[in-house]
């Protein structure tokens, strides 16, 4: 035999050790793993890609009534039309919603793989957040074509419409990691999720540019808040505040650490627990 | 000698037990809610979770290139156990093991299968799932199709494949994974006969080459036909090691596979249970053989339950088959609830001894099995009378016979 590589199961290792790499080299099982997610969503929905669009534009929609210039209540958006300026955040909230929901259940709905077979555990819910991707995709197609209709300038900008994504993607997954392992011990945790996303939108700049000063500090605790005044940078060219966006990058990114970390110190248990 | 492929050393592992029960997930609302209403008792319950129950205990074994191990024992020996250990897909609680070499293991038919992808596209995400690289699959995918006879289903969703055809395409997949070491738990339980003999010959041509096979199995015929050497674990612990046929008469002759009235806990279901043992003392030749077997749901609906027995001699030969299709759609089960469901084979004339079964539970793509539960006694005095002879009943069912002078010329 040429190099023989030794691999050595032992109990616990204490060492400080995300599987990056694995993860790395696991890389066309993840491919699978989100062309399982993508292709059974689409067999299984009537709809198919309109889903991805119908999400965002209905609560766009609604959220139009209530504080468009002609709605309920007038939501001061610094000029912008409301629908174009809550849809570009609603967007990418809907990315980041479905894919904490699907991610911190992914453990659970693929009991039989892990007390099955060996692999990444990271892998699935990192798969929920990636296969999330394309939905998120199409929606924003759906907005660059919006902007051709509402009175708004596209700027340069534009061309980093990736770091909003990326940054949600991270944050997403973070959690994503997090919860599910959370969720493998305590199956209660997934009623929980989606009533604490739901509090993220509003607790969010998604759908108000101005909040009054005494709570601005939210913002600087919020992952959320930074990715999302981003992302409206990039599109409508509004003004971002980048301590915020520091702020938002430095918990997004310890987030994912720990998250991570979380979920592969409980990682060889799961298939003990599920 | 060379360096062993496999090195195991000390292997151990333990689960923790709650209140006598193996430990099991919570709600976090339960366990937020009891440590401000039971202060006392929750931290009670801590401490009690020390207590400790050992699966597997002080496994020492080396495995070298080109050998076929073959690992047997008693349900909850822990064989399982060691496998899931050897496939990383739990981690022991002390001990070491080194691996020199690509693992590949089989702990079930069909892996990740999903019912609504079709055969190909199910033969791609498996064999991923399974470790195969795209170019592998690729490279290989003729064959495996070849292998599996489902050459005219490929663009069917395997929902409508029959189970048949199911396990066929898996074991397909399977088998033309080429790790250093392979390890497997017993598929070939699935499956008709001519397939079952395909299996064992692709297992024996994988070993033949030159790569190293861990096979775990109730049935000692296939173990010897396949294992070179075998390992016996009796509670968690190598009772014997050694040439195949020695360790398996020696299993054989304590009264190996001798169950009990069975509990057992899974994902699926939260427990299965044979409720009576079927004796037939004394019979007459009509009587019927009657089974209960009881199940409790767990946390989730379960939709169209299936449930195969199978009811096998002492010479592990099958005998007597109770299959799905008599429960039409199979039957549902609200979570948390209780059933029980009764198996009559009428009269069937079996020969007297021991028997034991097996029984599957679960939907076509998740299920359990449970096997060699001590299903029944037969004494079969009344069908011959005369209880030296019984001694000498070689044949499995004795129907009811006659015999007399015909002609005399």
């Amino acid at each position: 035999m040429a190099e023989t590589k030794i691999k050595v199961i032992r109990p616990r290792s204490s060492r400080l050790d995300l599987g990056l790499n694995e993860i790395w080299e696991y890389r066309e099982l993840l491919y699978f793993l989100v062309w399982k997610d993508v292709k059974i969503r689409y067999k299984q929905s009537v709809v198919g890609a309109a889903w991805a669009v119908i999400q965002p534009l209905f609560t766009m929609a609604i959220f139009t009534f209530l504080f468009g210039e002609t709605g309920i209540v007038n939501v001061d958006t610094g000029g912008i039309p409301y629908p174009i300026f809550s849809y570009t955040g609603l967007v990418l909230w809907t990315y980041f919603s479905n894919s904490v929901n699907h991610g911190s259940n992914s453990l659970i709905a693929n009991a039989s793989l892990v007390t099955k077979v060996y692999f990444p555990r990271a892998l699935i819910p990192l798969s929920a957040c990636v296969a999330g991707l394309l939905d998120l995709a199409i929606a924003s197609i759906i907005l660059v074509v919006m902007m051709f209709f509402f009175p708004v300038s596209i700027t340069v900008v534009i061309v980093l419409f990736l770091v909003p994504v990326i940054m949600a993607f991270v944050l997403a997954a973070g959690m994503a990691f997090w919860l599910s392992a959370v969720n493998v011990r305590y199956r209660d945790v997934v009623f929980l999720v989606p009533f604490f996303i739901q509090l993220l939108l509003f607790a969010s700049p998604i759908l108000y540019a101005t909040i009054p000063p005494s709570w601005e500090w939210t913002l600087y605790i919020n992952p959320l808040a930074g990715i999302m005044l981003l992302q409206r940078g990039v599109y409508l060219g509004t003004v971002v505040d980048w301590t915020i966006v520091g702020c938002s990058l430095v918990i997004t990114i310890v987030l994912f650490v720990v998250g991570l970390y979380y979920f592969r110190q409980y990682e060889r248990d799961f298939a003990d627990v599920i | 000698m060379a360096e062993p492929l496999l090195e195991i050393k000390g292997i151990g592992k333990s689960y923790r037990l709650v209140h006598g029960h193996a430990h099991e997930y919570k709600r976090l609302s339960e366990s937020l809610v009891n440590v401000f209403t039971h202060p006392i008792r929750t931290a009670k319950d801590v401490r009690k979770t020390k207590e400790r129950f050992w699966a597997l205990r002080d496994v020492n074994l080396s495995i070298y290139k080109g050998e076929a191990i073959g690992i047997i024992g008693a349900n909850g020996a822990g064989k399982s156990t060691l496998l899931k250990i050897l496939s990383q897909v739990t981690r022991p609680t002390e001990g070491e093991v080194l691996i020199r070499g690509r693992v590949g293991s089989l702990l079930e038919v069909g892996t990740g299968f999903h019912p609504e992808l079709t055969g190909m596209e199910n033969i791609y995400l498996n064999g991923s799932i399974l470790g195969m690289k795209r170019t592998e699959i690729d490279r290989k995918f003729d064959d495996i199709v070849k292998f599996s006879e489902v050459e005219k289903f490929l663009d069917t969703p395997v929902k409508r494949y029959s189970s048949g055809m199911y396990v066929r395409l898996a074991f397909a997949i399977a088998a033309h994974l080429e790790p250093e070491i392979l390890i497997v738990d017993e598929v070939l339980a699935v499956g008709d006969a001519q397939f079952q003999k395909k299996c064992l010959g692709k297992m024996k041509d994988v070993s033949e080459r030159g790569r190293t096979v861990l096979y775990v199995s109730h049935n000692m015929k296939t173990v010897e036909a396949l294992c070179d050497r075998t390992v016996l674990l009796e509670q968690g612990r190598i009772a014997k090691v050694g040439p195949t046929s020695e360790v398996t008469q020696y299993y054989l002759g304590m009264g190996g596979g001798q169950g009990e009235i069975f509990r057992i806990t899974s994902p699926v279901l939260k427990w299965v249970g044979l409720i009576n043992r079927g004796e037939l003392n004394d019979n007459t030749p009509d009587q019927d053989l009657e089974f209960i077997i009881e199940m409790q749901a767990g946390s989730d609906d379960l939709h169209r339950l299936q449930m195969d027995l199978y009811l096998y001699n002492d010479k592990d030969v099958m005998v007597l088959e109770a299959r799905e299709k008599y429960l039409d759609d199979g039957f549902d089960m609200k979570p948390g609830e209780r059933i029980r469901i009764k198996v009559v084979f009428k009269s069937p004339k079996l020969a007297p001894g021991r028997y034991h079964m097996s029984v599957k539970v679960g939907t076509l793509f998740t299920y359990i099995w449970v096997e060699r539960l001590d299903a029944c006694n037969i004494i079969g005095k009344a069908y011959f009378g005369n209880a030296l002879f019984f001694e000498n009943v070689r044949s499995t069912v004795i129907p009811e016979y006659s015999m007399t002078v015909d002609k005399r010329e």
